[in-house]
């Protein structure tokens, strides 16, 4: 059986909806495969195992994603996402449009066009 | 609500500073400083623009601007620059080799109440062959800041609209690449340039405030 820690000393999880502006769309593989490079890149093996970063959702036409990450990954999550934007469309912007618990808030600003 | 100021923007021409002020109010920041040759700026609505400058070297700017910042080439520079009562903060560049930042020059600029910045597009811009290296100097210098007490301030140092990022972004940077706390991130995207906006800096350099 395997192990539950108690919820109260694992990080919470978060969810990170964010905006890509480009010349050009961006694919969800180029995406995927640009984060996987930027993390290790920037933080190698070692410091990549200890991060909880995955990309949950992307929609290349609106160029809106949904980054699943914890809340010690965060920081550490949107650099390397920054970093994999900048090295596959070097002209590219990066908004953070909403950082919540769960996917279903995260993804209201763009269901319901705001934030609540 | 926190009010995030990004104290530094570098237009490379004159035509490009309004899309960079309508980056930065889309990403929130309130105020922005401006690195202008005249300390007459354009009004834009919903967002505060401030005349500030930055230096190479020894130079005293001309005129009035609300932060003046140097940029020293060289430790001596350094040492010279954090002595200086002109200079509101002391520039890391980055990507380099050397130190900038030791003991006697923090040891200054905490007596002289002057602030260290570092631009944080910079490190977009570093060849990744030499991230690492400027990471490991921008991090010895910052721990011997914090031993000193000499306050942080984050800049984007955005030379182009493309390089104005969000004040998250900003953090998310600071935080992962230089190891400097969350919350302290965020104070030094809007805390402290405020403080350098509202004049406390310069009344505390004058030793008209004093810490309690």
């Amino acid at each position: 059986m395997r192990p539950k820690l108690p919820k109260s000393i694992l990080p919470r999880r978060r969810y990170v909806l964010f905006r890509v502006e480009a010349d050009s769309p961006l694919t969800l593989p180029e995406l995927r495969g640009s984060l996987r490079e930027a993390l290790l890149s920037l933080f190698g093996s070692a410091g990549g195992s200890t991060l909880s970063v995955s990309l949950k959702l992307y929609n290349p036409k609106l160029g809106v994603g949904v980054l699943r990450t914890d809340s010690e990954s965060l920081p550490a999550a949107i650099t390397s996402l920054l970093f994999a934007l900048r090295a596959v469309r070097p002209g590219s912007k990066l908004f953070i449009l909403k950082v919540s618990g769960t996917i279903r808030r995260a993804l209201a600003p763009i269901r319901y066009g705001n934030s609540k | 609500m926190k009010r995030y100021v990004d104290l530094k923007l570098r237009p490379s021409s004159e035509s490009e500073l309004p899309s960079m002020i309508e980056e930065a109010r889309r990403a929130g920041f309130s105020a922005v400083g401006v690195v202008s040759p005249s300390s007459d700026l354009p009004e834009f609505r919903g967002i505060d623009l401030v005349p500030v400058a930055e230096v190479e070297g020894l130079r005293r700017p001309r005129g009035r601007y609300a932060y003046v910042s140097a940029v020293p080439r060289d430790l001596s520079e350094a040492r010279s620059l954090s002595k200086a009562r002109w200079v509101d903060a002391l520039v890391l560049p980055a990507p380099r080799k050397t130190i900038l930042l030791d003991s006697p020059t923090a040891r200054f600029l905490n007596m002289r109440r002057s602030l260290v910045e570092i631009r944080l597009s910079d490190l977009l811009s570093v060849p990744p062959a030499q991230l690492s290296e400027s990471l490991r100097i921008l991090r010895l210098e910052l721990s011997v800041a914090r031993k000193y007490g000499v306050p942080l301030v984050l800049t984007s140092g955005a030379s182009s609209p493309v390089d104005v990022m969000q004040p998250i972004v900003l953090a998310s940077l600071a935080s992962s690449l230089l190891g400097i706390p969350w919350h302290s991130a965020v104070a030094s995207l809007s805390d402290i340039p405020a403080m350098v906006l509202s004049g406390e800096l310069r009344l505390s350099k004058r030793g008209v405030l004093r810490e309690a």
